[in-house]
């Protein structure tokens, strides 16, 4: 019985001393571009919503491009996170080199609306994506592309 | 016996916590002044003015009828927390924008203005 107890009180010992000897470290890691997106769907109507309008109501686009004839109007936000797990087992001391694996995932997700006016700057169509709506997991480990 | 769990518990504790905290700061400035608008006037001012008081454009992108003079600048805010285990990392990157459409004649039809480099903010990942 004590034998047991001293097997785990060591066991206890070497797994704190290898935790706290930045052996194992997780990083959680948020990176944001860009405000919150709005779309306010009732003042963004397709052919009628003008290019003052748009930009009274939204601001300065993000990027702006020539798409054909149309003008392309893009409002984005990113947002990136990232989870990494990282193991090392230091044995420079015994042998030439060390023990490490490391796993991560990064996911970057785009809020994006799109918009395209015509050269009378009348809004011909519209998209809006909205990536943060996906969770970071389910997302992360997807089949699909 | 009950003292020396306190003191294991204490120092425990206190291991897990020590750590570093950094905070940081990055802006790329373009002296542009928003209220500096209120002279411009759709229709009338050429693109030589709006340069003359702004100053050269961040970026120039040609238009399908005409041109957009893009001005930029960012504000990015950064904070790394380093405990025993765990580290969080956050940062956020807000801009303040200005963007001026111009015709093929290359006078001002519109311009757009987002103010949000202020908004970026020190903080933890949530």
């Amino acid at each position: 019985m004590d034998f047991r107890i001293n097997s785990l009180l060591a066991s206890i010992i070497v797994f704190v001393n290898v935790l706290l000897s930045g052996c194992i470290t997780y990083q959680i890691a948020k990176y944001v571009e860009g405000d919150e997106l709005i779309v306010p769907r009732e003042e963004l109507e397709v052919g009628k919503t003008t290019l003052e309008e748009a930009l009274s109501v939204l601001g300065a686009p993000d990027r702006v491009a020539k798409v054909g004839l149309e003008n392309l109007l893009v409002y984005e936000r990113a947002l990136l996170y990232r989870n990494r797990i990282k193991v090392g087992i230091p044995l420079s001391e015994l042998i030439r080199g060390s023990f490490d694996i490391a796993a991560y995932g990064t996911l970057v997700r785009y809020d994006s609306l799109a918009l395209f006016f015509n050269t009378e700057g009348i809004l011909s169509h519209k998209t809006f994506e909205k990536g943060s709506s996906h969770p970071y997991l389910k997302t992360l480990f997807a089949d699909k592309q | 016996m009950r003292f020396i769990r306190y003191i294991a518990i204490i120092f425990m504790i206190t291991t897990l916590l020590s750590g570093c905290l950094v905070i940081g700061k990055n802006k790329e400035f373009q002296p542009f002044d928003s209220t500096e608008l209120d002279k411009l006037v759709p229709g009338q001012t050429k693109a030589t003015e709006v340069t003359e008081i702004f100053g050269a454009p961040s970026k120039v992108v040609e238009l399908a009828n005409g041109n957009a003079y893009v001005y930029k600048r960012t504000v990015t805010k950064g904070t790394i927390c380093w405990l025993v285990l765990l580290t969080f990392g956050n940062a956020e990157k807000q801009h303040d924008q200005l963007v001026f459409f111009f015709d093929l004649e290359d006078t001002l039809t519109h311009y757009g203005l987002s103010l949000d480099a202020e908004k970026a903010k020190y903080g933890f990942p949530d």
